[in-house]
């Protein structure tokens, strides 16, 4: 018996002298340089948020984490930065942070979205947030972070820009639809019909519209056809071209445009540039991805860099590339896994 | 639905009072239940090392589901998404879907993904829970490459006639009741178990996911489960006919991620129910049996998610579906000589399933045979070595036939001490989400093979007085299986995910169970140990994983049990090493390793044939913050107390 209690007495010793976690240490952030939102997997909850330093040419992981000691959440979709604060829009959490900008310390949070995408900052005191699931666009009162209302739109919604006092929405999830709304006010204006699924906009320096849609995909409900690219006029949403991928297995995405806004880049497998003043697709791709699954991307619009991530199985760790101007690699660094977003410092 | 229950308890409660008074003068004894393990050798498989899973943690933990009590055996790993949650069982670094469940001999895994919901099962001290590891699983089933769990009712000569009436409440609006009831004479058997579990589940837990970090009290995670399950036994000479029924209704709410406390209020809940049917005819005559079976199953499944956004509906989906599943087994075993045995076995099972989920409108409804052979011969050169070579051959239809061949070897050196062997090459379908899912589903999926070898050293040692039955017991596995063309669900650029056969999984390591049982006048000592040492490596077309996620690398747990005349008092340290929970060594928070300690006491009073028994148990006892999943809390310190009647 005694050496049975014995037994127990250290079992229960050692349960009481567990080492706890460390403390992670917070990382400061330069002027220059670049986050990459990594989205994780949906229900794993393990987005993270990384850092390029390009004074320092380093590259940090997990930032968020390290400066709160908790995890970002499930499913990181977005990142908007706005004066000394950035916004972090965490999609399957219905959540956004906001971080100060110099240290990502925690300084609040925005509740009770249901599957937020987007955020356009439009002032001091408004903001606008898109969702994938709720068919109005959420209206942020930022001078309390709370929800102030909705504007009903009747369709989910995706990206978003503002241009000319006004917002342009398009809207993805089996959806063919673009619409604009009077930024202050929240009123539609105008609406116009796509392609199959628009998932990403940009404005031009002539003031048009390039929306691409990826078509949707084989065996979709909602039904497929070839990915388009489509140059719309934003006063009145009219069309003014549009070209139509040949393959129907293209699914283009992340459209961008360079610092100049005369030349559009995105993804469809590799990576493609065309000048707005392009009237068919271009051929040969800018950057080949040769293995690579490339699944982010954004233009550094001082530098002309091109941006890149890597998704690789989904699963894994992915990657991000920089490359100069004219498609010569400058830098690779390891992210989280599903580096989707990437959010420049514009300073 | 509380109302229903509680009704239909009291009228059965009202109509066992008065059917129980016509029997009260025939009733001597009480219903018998098993206390410790115990091993079957040589009883039908000479060389299979087919182990029990001790009624010890089922006696001391009235309310728990299966996948509670196989979390104490040794070379399991319980994958629990919280009290009353999806819970499922691997063996040694395989997959749940490479778990296979019999009951009774009818299979019980969902045809639509192959797995079990242990947490849907009640743990019945009565029932014989077998647990087949590796290739010892071939002797009964096909396409276990972890293992197999077999659940068998009591048999007919341990079921005495008698009355138990169990009720526990506990933390957090826990309210169990069992009632067990056997009637009838030698011949013909009645043994009818009902069991209802009920929890509020809302437990205060230390929120660590979410910014600020906060005492959140767990939200949207009440369950209720009903099963009723009656028996019908006749023996006859060496005929053995029985008829089994088992239904089972389960309602649940799924609580969120503990990240996603903040998103809009949602309704996600979950409808299981399921009915099982079997009848048994058994033959046994010297060396010669037979048996044939048939069942039926039906499950059906209501999944629900409504998000709102105050009083405005933002999203819905509601998805059904139904799995029905007709079984027909028959086999039969027969001595060619002293020395030399045959057995032969065929399994017949016609499923079918539908899904639809209503808001997107789409889903499948396929329907699929499937035979499952088997042939062995065992072979007795001397008494104290047996070798026994088996070979299955299983069609499914719109595969290619498996054929699988296996071998085991039992040797005893000496009289306490048996060395067994297994090797076998193990065949595994995909389940039907694998191949038909919509979206994803792949038609094109090959079958996973397992290359599946065990060696299991026991040894027994008796000491003392012989009627005071102290004994030590030690057993020690060695395992390793390697796994190709293992079913793997990946993420597309389209958002859905598709299963592909690129995974390879080597998996070895050791486990071992000891237990040492001293009985002295009054008193009755009963320490029992396990440990697993278990190493998994999984490689994904060229993706790395040095570790399973979720699969400790070290996990074990001792338990003590001490009977003072009529108290009794238990307690159980369980320990779990640290776990990761992604693949590739990609970014994600390790859980870190726990120490869990329940402790129980009880104290039983003897009235002519009337039993009383009044216990509490508290678990985790020293008030672990921990998780069993990422970001799905588990309660802190709880307690119940339970009252037990027999007659």
């Amino acid at each position: 018996m005694r050496y049975f209690l014995f037994i127990f007495g250290l079992v229960f010793l050692f349960t009481s002298c567990r080492k706890k976690t460390e403390n992670p240490t917070p990382v400061t952030i330069n002027k220059h340089g670049f986050f990459v939102v990594n989205e994780g997997n949906y229900t794993w909850a393990n987005s993270s948020l990384s850092f390029y330093d390009e004074t320092n040419d380093k590259f940090y992981q997990d930032i968020f984490y390290d400066a709160n000691a908790v995890p970002l959440g499930d499913v990181a979709y977005s990142m908007t930065i706005y004066k000394d604060k950035g916004y972090i829009v965490v999609n399957n959490s219905g959540i956004i942070y906001m971080v100060n900008m110099s240290d990502m310390k925690f300084l609040g949070k925005i509740t009770g979205f249901c599957s937020p995408r987007q955020m356009l900052i439009v002032n001091d005191s408004l903001a606008y947030v898109s969702d994938l699931y709720d068919t109005r666009i959420t209206i942020i009162n930022l001078l309390t972070n709370t929800i102030s209302g909705y504007v009903p739109v009747g369709h989910t919604t995706e990206k978003m820009i503002l241009l000319s006092g006004k917002i342009f929405v398009v809207c993805w999830s089996y959806e063919n639809l673009i619409f604009s709304l009077d930024a202050l006010t929240g009123n539609k204006l105008d609406s116009a019909i796509t392609g199959k699924q628009p998932n990403s906009i940009v404005a031009d320096k002539n003031g048009n519209l390039w929306v691409l849609c990826d078509g949707g995909f084989s065996g979709s409900q909602y039904g497929q056809e070839n990915a388009s690219l489509w140059c719309l006029n934003s006063t009145n949403l009219s069309e003014i071209k549009h070209f139509i991928f040949p393959n129907i297995q293209s699914s283009p995405t992340h459209l961008c445009i360079n610092g100049s806004y005369d030349t559009l880049f995105f993804i469809n497998n590799d990576i493609f540039k065309i000048a707005i003043s392009e009237d068919s697709l271009p051929v040969m791709p800018a950057i080949a991805a040769i293995e690579r699954n490339f699944y982010g991307l954004t233009i550094n619009p001082i530098t002309g860099d091109i941006i890149v991530t890597n998704a690789k199985n989904y699963v894994a760790n992915g990657e991000v590339f920089i490359y100069n101007i004219n498609g010569l690699l400058k830098k690779t660094f390891t992210t989280g896994v599903n580096p989707g977003w990437v959010e420049i410092l514009k300073n | 639905m509380n109302n229903i229950f509680h009704i239909f308890i009291k009228g059965l409660m009202f109509f066992l009072c008065i059917f129980l008074s016509f029997f009260a003068n025939c009733q001597t004894d009480t219903v018998h239940l098993k206390e410790v393990e115990v091993k079957e050798r040589y009883q039908f498989f000479p060389g299979i090392n087919k182990s029990y899973c001790d009624t010890l943690h089922i006696i001391q933990s009235v309310s728990a589901n299966l996948g509670e009590i196989l979390s104490y055996e040794p070379g399991l790993t319980v994958k629990r998404f919280g009290d009353g949650s999806l819970a499922t069982v691997s063996f040694r670094g395989t997959d749940p879907s490479h778990t296979k469940v019999e009951w009774n001999g009818m299979p019980v895994n969902s045809i639509m993904n192959g797995q079990v919901d242990f947490s849907l099962i009640p743990a019945c001290p009565t029932d014989r829970i077998n647990l087949l590891y590796g290739a010892n699983s071939l002797a009964y089933k096909s396409g276990a490459l972890g293992g197999m769990i077999s659940l068998n009712s009591a048999n007919t000569e341990n079921l005495k006639h008698g009355l138990e009436l169990r009720q526990e409440t506990g933390s957090f609006g826990l309210n169990n009741s069992y009632l067990g009831l056997v009637l009838g004479k030698k011949m013909l058997k009645s043994f009818t178990r009902l069991s209802y579990h009920k929890s509020d589940n809302d437990f205060e837990y230390q929120n660590t996911a979410i910014l600020p970090v906060q005492k959140m009290r767990q939200k949207n995670a009440a369950f209720e489960r009903l099963d009723l399950m009656q028996e019908l036994l006749l023996q006859n000479g060496f005929h053995e006919f029985s008829v089994h029924f088992w239904q089972n209704s389960a309602f649940r709410y799924i609580p969120p991620l503990m990240t996603n406390v903040f998103s809009v209020e949602h309704n996600e809940t979950q409808n299981d129910q399921a009915t099982r049917v079997l009848a048994a005819w058994n033959y046994r005559h010297n060396c010669y049996s037979s048996f044939i079976k048939q069942g039926f199953t039906f499950n059906s499944l209501n999944y629900h998610l409504n998000h709102y956004s105050g009083s405005y509906p933002v999203t819905f989906i509601n998805s059904e579906s139904k799995e029905k599943q007709y079984f027909a087994s028959a086999g039969t075993r027969y001595c060619l000589s002293n020395n030399v045995q045959l057995n032969a076995s065929l399994d017949y099972s016609f499923q079918k399933a539908e899904i639809f989920e209503e808001m997107l409108g789409q889903g499948y409804n396929v329907s699929l045979n499937v035979l499952d052979g088997m042939a062995d011969i065992e072979v007795f050169p001397y008494r104290w070595f047996n070798i026994t070579a088996l070979t299955r051959i299983k069609k499914q239809q719109n595969n290619e036939p498996a054929f699988i061949p296996a071998v085991f070897f039992s040797f005893r050196p000496v009289q306490s001490v048996v060395i067994k062997t297994a090797l076998s090459h193990n065949v595994n379908f995909p389940a039907l989400n694998d191949l038909y899912f919509i979206p994803g589903g792949n038609t094109e999926l090959k079958t996973e093979k397992g290359l599946q070898s065990d060696l299991n050293v026991e040894y027994n040692y008796r000491f003392g007085r012989k009627s005071l039955k102290n004994d030590f017991k030690t057993e020690l596995d060695f395992f390793y299986t390697d796994i190709i063309n293992w079913i793997l669900w990946q993420p597309t650029q389209f958002g859905f995910w598709t299963p592909q056969n690129i995974r390879q999984v080597i998996s070895k390591g050791l486990q071992t169970k000891s237990s040492f049982r001293i009985n002295l006048q009054k008193t009755k000592i009963f320490l029992q140990a396990t440990y697993t040492y278990n190493l998994a490596t999984a490689i994904d077309d060229g993706y790395i994983t040095e570790q399973l996620p979720y699969l400790p690398k070290h996990s074990g747990n001792l338990s003590a049990k001490i009977n003072l005349s009529d108290f009794e008092f238990f307690a159980e340290e369980i320990y779990t090493d640290t776990r990761i929970t992604s693949y590739y060594g990609s970014y994600s928070h390790n859980l870190e390793s726990t120490w869990l300690t329940n402790i129980s006491a009880s104290y039983l009073i003897k009235l002519m044939n009337l039993s009383f028994t009044a216990g509490f148990r508290l678990n985790n006892l020293f008030n672990k913050n921990y998780q069993m999943v990422l970001w799905r809390p588990m309660p802190n310190r709880n307690g119940s107390i339970v009252i037990t009647i027999k007659i």
